[in-house]
């Protein structure tokens, strides 16, 4: 059929295009650099500079530790999402708030909390000993991180699977209790399989995520990948063991990203059928009150007692007048190097944006590869990757702002993708074709037309990235200019050197830049 | 080529293009007179949006030349691009700047000068006077539709190109908008080229119809010529009702079961009928049979099956009530005879009610 022949309405464009090409091109390129060289470490035999029996070592507890996470987070958060979607309990809005902001807590901060609570100066062995108890020791190693990683991860699972349980067919369950089942039965036999897509997407973000973590295991030290890479690098003149280390971590986490990706779609096809959906789920009396009391106990522990924390450490500080370091100088740098980023990316977004919104074919394709190709990659094995990068092949980029920028900018670039394209998807190309009809050239037309239709997402991509960055640890870390310490490096040596007072002064500043305004940000996202 | 098409409005020449192998225009020839309305009407995906961009710059040409009043802007090692045509475009989905309101919109290929009046000036001519703070989502489909129309006028474009810029609206409103559009482009002089796949709105609103199918253009003319005098029986079928059937053509006569008529050609022919110069009447001898039948009110659409397989659809006065079985006679005033497809091509004949006997009904 001739109808083939004319280009579906949404992705055809204006003849001169060629420009956006190399446009994106030039952009994306970067990223090939470090995922390059980790694909270099992984078949070059870096790897074996590293001892078999210290791998199997760090990978049985990255593996330990990743299990219990994913395993704890799917129970609170699965539960957490079933009583906010699927029952009548009251101030669902609030509780939604309240168990997702802790997601934007930085995991680092997350340790500082957990270590500044206890041990023998900590805030609630005092007040424990106040009350007559004894003193809370150090939680330290497994447990700790455990905790503290279990904590922040909940808002995933939450995240990934309310949207599934509030789209249950509810004809499904009452068709099984009427042919006899009770309501455990209908549980594992109906409810279950109906959410597994979620919970599986939930699971290897949370998988994905501990073994991405560096802050929280550096700081309670507990022996995993990125520790171990950070002790290699900062212990060594030898690259190569590091770089190996980052190798096979990175390889785990495309694997994950993959497993995760490929679940994602069948989840959509799973619950995006549009239903029926059923009346909640009465809970009597009693029930309210349990709700509220697990909601209320996860909250306290996930966000209540970690602000807390540091805010007496505060207190304790200004009252014994120790607190004379103040990080503004960290402050303003973590807000330059924000800043800069979240510009570069916005700029560099709109060519990929365009040719990636208005073109399906091979080269769009590997185009929105590109962008997507860091996701995921935990930000350790990218810097590492980066500084063999630059030592071999280009020197005098090494520990400069500019590196560290540009690294930002290839792994936070899909999150300033999507909303740009969701704005520009709502531009439709007759637009700027009217616009050259009417006269205008193509630059004019962009300026006129495109990027004022695009900015609403352009803005809030890079307000996300603006936020992100601010909170990166790991790539900071192995990437700045020597001397170039950041609000989230500060709050992570402070700790790792036992001065809470001064972290958690750090640590609250970046709660209050960062974490606070980015729970804001994502709000619509999180009560939809 | 003469002169003479050199100084029309717009005009294209052998235009090719094909895109990933699939040809979309093979041909393609097009004119239009200054002033007037040409409608490039075809079934979808005949390649009419793809002509039509290409006519508007969008779309490169693999070969084959355009003209816009005498200037060369597509052709060998030649290129205008859109902005430097002066052609306007309105476009299927409007596509109006939804950042920008009415007045802002309209102005927006104004130079800076004159600006302000020219807007109110346009605006009052497609009758949405002082909406210019409006913007373009408060507007209802019909009003957005001519807001269109009222930017692509602005800056006074040689030729206004329209792609199916009736198709959003609901039926009611489309038939008084094309009414509307109609005498605004009239009143404003301009030349306009639409495309459409509507035969109804097409032979309603042009001047000059275009028959476009398989990437060419296979006739033109005012629309009531096109359509008496369809070229091919392709047209004849597109274009209003047609019913076909084989006939053989000897001794410059061809014979029917209703009648026989004169013809210049010899062999087998096919012949077309329009239901609306076909009458039937109830006779007990009659030589079809009512197959079928749809009433109307105004008028009924009858069936009837003929001797040698023929089948004719005859719509006439709603009496009498004829229903399926009934014997009837039949007459009809006038046919169009085709070649074969597999013939040699010669220009196809129309024969009215000639003074032959052919309003021929034999009682046996």
């Amino acid at each position: 059929m001739m109808e083939a022949a004319h280009p579906a309405p949404r992705l055809r464009a204006l003849p001169p295009n060629t420009w956006w090409w190399v446009l994106a091109g030039v952009v994306m390129l970067p990223a090939a650099a470090p995922l390059g060289v980790l694909a270099y470490g992984l078949v070059s035999g870096v790897v074996t500079t590293v001892p078999i029996g210290r791998l199997l070592e760090l990978a049985a507890n990255t593996g330990a530790l990743g299990a219990a996470v994913t395993s704890t987070s799917l129970l609170i958060g699965g539960a957490s999402a079933w009583l906010v979607s699927r029952t009548d309990l009251p101030g669902k809005k609030l509780a939604t708030v309240l168990v997702l902001t802790p997601f934007a807590v930085p995991s680092f901060v997350g340790a500082l909390a957990l270590l500044g609570a206890t041990g023998a100066d900590g805030i609630l062995s005092t007040a424990w000993a106040w009350m007559g108890g004894g003193v809370i020791r150090y939680p330290s190693g497994f447990w700790a991180a455990w905790l503290v990683l279990t904590l922040i991860s909940v808002p995933l699972v939450h995240l990934a699977v309310a949207p599934a349980v509030r789209s249950i067919n509810p004809t499904l369950e009452e068709a099984a209790r009427g042919l006899g089942a009770g309501r455990l039965k209908v549980f594992w036999t109906v409810t279950l399989p109906q959410l597994r897509p979620s919970l599986t997407a939930g699971a290897l973000l949370v998988g994905l995520y501990t073994l991405s973590d560096f802050g929280a295991v550096s700081l309670l030290r507990y022996d995993t990948f990125t520790r171990a890479i950070y002790l290699e690098y900062a212990g060594r003149v030898d690259r190569r063991p590091a770089l190996g280390l980052a190798a096979v971590l990175a390889g785990v986490a495309v694997l994950l990203v993959w497993l995760e990706r490929s679940t994602r779609t069948r989840g959509v096809w799973f619950t995006a059928r549009p239903r029926r959906t059923g009346s909640p789920v009465r809970l009597g009396l009693g029930g309210k009150i349990l709700g509220w009391g697990f909601l209320g106990t996860l909250v306290t522990v996930s966000l209540l007692v970690p602000v807390a924390v540091l805010i007496a450490w505060v207190m304790r500080g200004l009252i014994s007048g120790v607190l004379v370091d103040q990080p503004w100088a960290e402050l303003g740098r973590s807000m330059w190097v924000a800043l800069l980023t979240a510009l570069v990316a916005a700029v560099v977004v709109a060519p990929v944006a365009m040719v990636t919104t208005r073109y399906r074919n091979r080269w769009a394709g590997l185009l929105e590869g590109g962008a997507w190709a860091l996701y995921g990659v935990p930000h350790i094995a990218v810097g590492m990757a980066m500084i063999v990068f630059t030592l071999w092949l280009a020197r005098p980029l090494y520990q400069t702002l500019a590196l560290l920028v540009g690294v930002y900018v290839v792994m936070f670039l899909p999150q300033i993708l999507g909303p740009s394209r969701d704005s520009l998807g709502r531009v439709s190309p007759s637009m700027e074709e009217a616009s050259r009809s009417l006269g205008k050239s193509p630059l004019r037309t962009f300026t006129g037309i495109t990027l004022p239709l695009m900015a609403p997402g352009l803005l809030s991509g890079a307000a996300l990235v603006f936020l992100t960055t601010l909170r990166e640890l790991p790539a900071a870390l192995l990437l700045r200019p020597a001397g170039f310490e950041t609000l989230a490096i500060r709050v992570w040596s402070a700790t790792g050197e036992g001065f809470y007072t001064q972290g958690a002064l750090a640590g609250l500043l970046l709660l209050l830049v960062a974490a606070l305004p980015l729970a804001v940000v994502t709000r619509h996202e999180l009560i939809r | 080529m003469n002169s003479f098409a050199d100084h029309r409005p717009l005009s294209a020449r052998a235009l090719h293009k094909s895109f990933d192998g699939t040809v979309a225009l093979d041909d393609f020839n097009l004119e239009v007179e200054s002033g007037s309305l040409l409608t490039v009407l075809g079934p979808s995906g005949v390649g009419k949006t793809t002509a039509l961009r290409i006519l508007a710059g969008f779309e490169m040409p693999d070969s084959g030349t355009v003209r816009v009043n005498g200037q060369t802007v597509n052709g060998p090692g030649v290129f205008v691009p859109p902005e430097r045509r002066q052609v306007g475009m309105v476009f299927q989905d409007y596509a109006l700047f939804p950042h920008l309101n009415v007045g802002r919109n309209v102005a927006f290929g104004l130079d800076a000068h004159p600006r302000d009046q020219r807007v109110s000036v346009v605006l009052e001519m497609v009758g949405l006077a002082g909406f210019e703070k409006r913007m373009p989502h408060e507007l209802s489909a019909g009003q957005q539709q001519r807001v269109a129309l009222a930017r692509a006028l602005a800056p006074g474009p040689q030729v206004i190109l329209a792609d199916e810029p009736f198709s959003n609206l609901d039926a009611a409103l489309r038939k008084r908008l094309r009414a509307e559009v109609r005498s605004i482009l009239r009143e404003a002089r301009t030349t306009t080229i639409m495309v459409t796949h509507d035969q109804e709105e097409a032979l309603a609103v042009s001047d000059q119809l275009a028959l476009m199918n398989e990437g060419r253009v296979v006739q033109t003319g005012p629309p009531d010529h096109v359509y008496r005098n369809p070229a091919t029986s392709w047209v004849a079928e597109f274009l209003g009702d047609a019913d076909f059937f084989d006939a053989h053509a000897k001794g410059g006569r061809i014979t029917t079961p209703f009648g026989t008529f004169p013809t210049t050609r010899s062999g087998k022919v096919k012949v077309m009928v329009r239901p609306e110069s076909v009458t039937v009447f109830p006779h007990a001898q009659g030589v079809a049979v009512v197959t079928y039948r749809e009433f109307f009110g105004h008028d009924q659409l009858l069936s009837v099956k003929l001797p040698g397989k023929i089948t004719l659809r005859a719509r006439c006065w709603p009496q009498p009530a004829l229903a399926p079985g009934d014997r009837v006679a039949v007459s009809v005033d006038g046919i169009h005879i085709f070649d074969e497809p597999q013939a040699p091509p010669a220009p196809p004949e129309t024969l009215p009610g000639t003074p032959l006997p052919q309003r021929v009904v034999i009682p046996r």
